[in-house]
C-alpha cells in the first residue's frame, strides 16, 4: 500500500457532527471561567492588598504607640500644628459651648481663640486650639479628652522644629500638648493653661500680667 | 473581556475548526472507539487552552496538539486496562466502509492497524495521516529523528505484513465478520 492510499484510508473515518460544536462550547466555558477567576483574583488581590495595608498601618501605629518611638504622637501633633498654622476660624459646631462645657476660660480679655478644630492625632481624637493674644507669639493646644496613646519623651517637654512643647494635665481625663514659640517661657505657658483650664483663675492681676508676658 | 483574551479565544476557535477532525481521527485510530476518541479530543483542547502560553510557534499548532493528544490517549489506555480499546462495532459505526469504493482495503487496514502495537500505530498516523516530517514527529514523540525513521520503517513493515496476512478479510478477532454481518443486514 503506497503512502497516498494509506493516507486516504486513514483519513476516511467521519467526524461526529456535534464534536466541533461541543468543543466550541467547552472553550466558551473555559474562557468564561478564566474571566471570572481573573476578576476574583483581582478582587482578592485588591482586598488582600487593602487588608495588608491596613494591617501594616495598624502594626506601625501599634509599634509607635507602644513605645517603639516615643516621639510618634509628638511628631504627629507637631505636623498637625504646622499643617494648620495658617488656618484661622472655628471649625467646631459651638466653640463657646465647648469652652463652657470644658470649663475653659481665656486667660485675659486680650486673648482670643484663633482656631478651634477637631482633629485626629494618630488614633486619638483631639481638638486643635490656637490661642492668640500673647505678645511673644501664639500658643497651640492639642487637647485630648483621654490619655494620649503611647508615651512621650522623658520630662514631657522639649523642642520640636521651631517650637517648644510641653504636655500638661490641666484636668482629670484631659491631656494637653502645647506647642509654643520658644520666646514664650515655659512658666508662662503653664500659667496660661492653668488659667484656661483650671477653675482657679490667676487672682493677682500683676501675677496674671506677668504670666501672660513672660 | 480583555482584548488579548478575546483574541486568544478567536485564535483557538480557528484551531478547533482546523484541527479537530485530524485529532479525532488520530484518537479513533489509536483507540478504536468513537466515544473514547471524542473524549480524548475534548480533553486535548481543554488542556491546550490551559497550556496555550506554552506554544512558542503558532505555525506548529498541529504537532503541539498531537503531543497533548497522545498523552491523553496513553492516559486513557492506562485507565482502561481492563477494557477493549479497539472495539470493531464502534469503529464501523463511524467509518461505514459500505459507502467507500475501496471499502475492502479499509477493512483490511482496520484489521491490520488493530494488530499493531500502539507505538507503531501512532507513528503510522503521524506520518501517514498527518504528514508530519521526521523532525516534527521527533518533537511530538520526544525521540531523536533517527529513531523516528527506524520506527516508521518498522511500523510500515509491520503494517504491510499485517495487510498481506489478511487475505479474504478474515480476522481472528471478528472485526471483518462483524462488518460483513452489518453490511449484509442492510442489503
Amino acid at each position: 500500500m503506497n503512502d497516498n492510499k494509506l493516507h486516504d484510508l486513514l483519513d476516511e473515518p467521519g467526524v461526529p457532527g456535534l464534536l466541533q460544536k461541543r468543543l466550541l462550547e467547552n472553550l466558551k466555558e473555559q474562557v468564561s471561567e478564566e474571566k471570572n477567576e481573573s476578576s476574583e483574583k483581582k478582587f482578592k488581590f485588591g482586598l488582600g492588598f487593602s487588608l495588608a495595608a491596613n494591617v501594616l498601618l495598624a502594626v506601625v501605629i501599634s509599634v509607635l504607640y507602644a513605645g517603639g518611638s516615643s516621639t510618634a504622637v509628638l511628631d504627629m501633633a507637631y505636623a498637625h500644628v504646622m499643617h494648620e498654622k495658617d488656618l484661622e476660624g472655628h471649625f467646631v459646631t459651638n466653640i463657646n459651648g465647648w469652652l463652657k462645657s470644658e470649663g475653659v476660660n481665656l486667660p485675659a480679655n486680650t486673648y482670643t481663640v484663633g482656631l478651634a478644630k477637631n482633629c485626629l492625632i494618630g488614633l486619638d481624637a483631639a481638638k486643635h486650639v490656637r490661642v492668640n493674644g500673647h505678645p511673644k507669639g501664639v500658643v497651640n493646644l492639642i487637647v485630648f479628652n483621654q490619655q494620649i496613646s503611647g508615651s512621650l519623651p522623658f520630662g514631657d517637654a522639649g523642642e520640636m522644629g521651631d517650637l517648644n512643647w510641653i504636655k500638661l494635665n490641666p484636668k482629670k481625663d484631659m491631656q494637653v500638648l502645647i506647642f509654643h514659640n520658644p520666646a514664650i517661657a515655659t512658666g508662662s505657658v503653664k500659667q496660661i493653661i492653668k488659667a484656661m483650664f483650671n477653675s482657679q483663675p490667676i487672682q493677682n492681676p500683676v501675677e496674671k500680667q506677668e504670666a501672660i508676658i513672660l | 473581556m480583555s482584548k488579548s483574551l478575546a483574541q486568544e479565544q478567536l485564535q483557538f476557535e480557528v484551531w478547533i475548526e482546523g484541527h479537530h477532525s485530524a485529532l479525532y481521527k488520530h484518537a479513533l485510530w489509536m483507540t478504536g472507539r468513537s466515544d473514547v476518541a471524542n473524549d480524548c479530543v475534548q480533553e486535548t483542547y481543554f488542556q491546550a487552552w490551559k497550556d496555550r502560553k506554552a506554544l512558542k510557534d503558532k505555525e506548529k499548532v498541529l504537532p503541539w496538539l498531537l503531543t497533548i493528544l497522545r498523552r491523553t490517549v496513553y492516559r486513557v489506555y492506562s485507565q482502561r486496562t481492563n477494557e477493549s480499546m479497539f472495539v470493531p462495532e464502534q469503529f464501523v459505526d463511524i467509518v461505514d466502509p459500505r459507502e467507500m469504493k475501496d471499502h475492502e482495503s479499509l477493512l483490511d487496514l482496520i484489521s491490520a492497524m488493530r494488530g499493531l502495537s500502539e507505538m507503531h500505530r501512532e507513528v503510522i498516523l503521524l506520518y501517514g495521516l498527518h504528514g508530519l516530517s521526521y523532525t516534527e514527529i521527533s518533537r511530538v514523540l520526544e525521540i531523536p529523528a533517527g529513531t523516528v525513521m527506524s520506527r516508521i520503517s518498522r511500523a510500515r513493515s509491520a503494517l504491510d505484513s499485517a495487510l498481506n496476512s489478511e487475505p479474504g478479510y478474515s480476522d481472528e478477532n471478528g472485526v471483518i465478520s462483524f462488518i460483513a454481518k452489518g453490511r449484509n443486514s442492510n442489503e
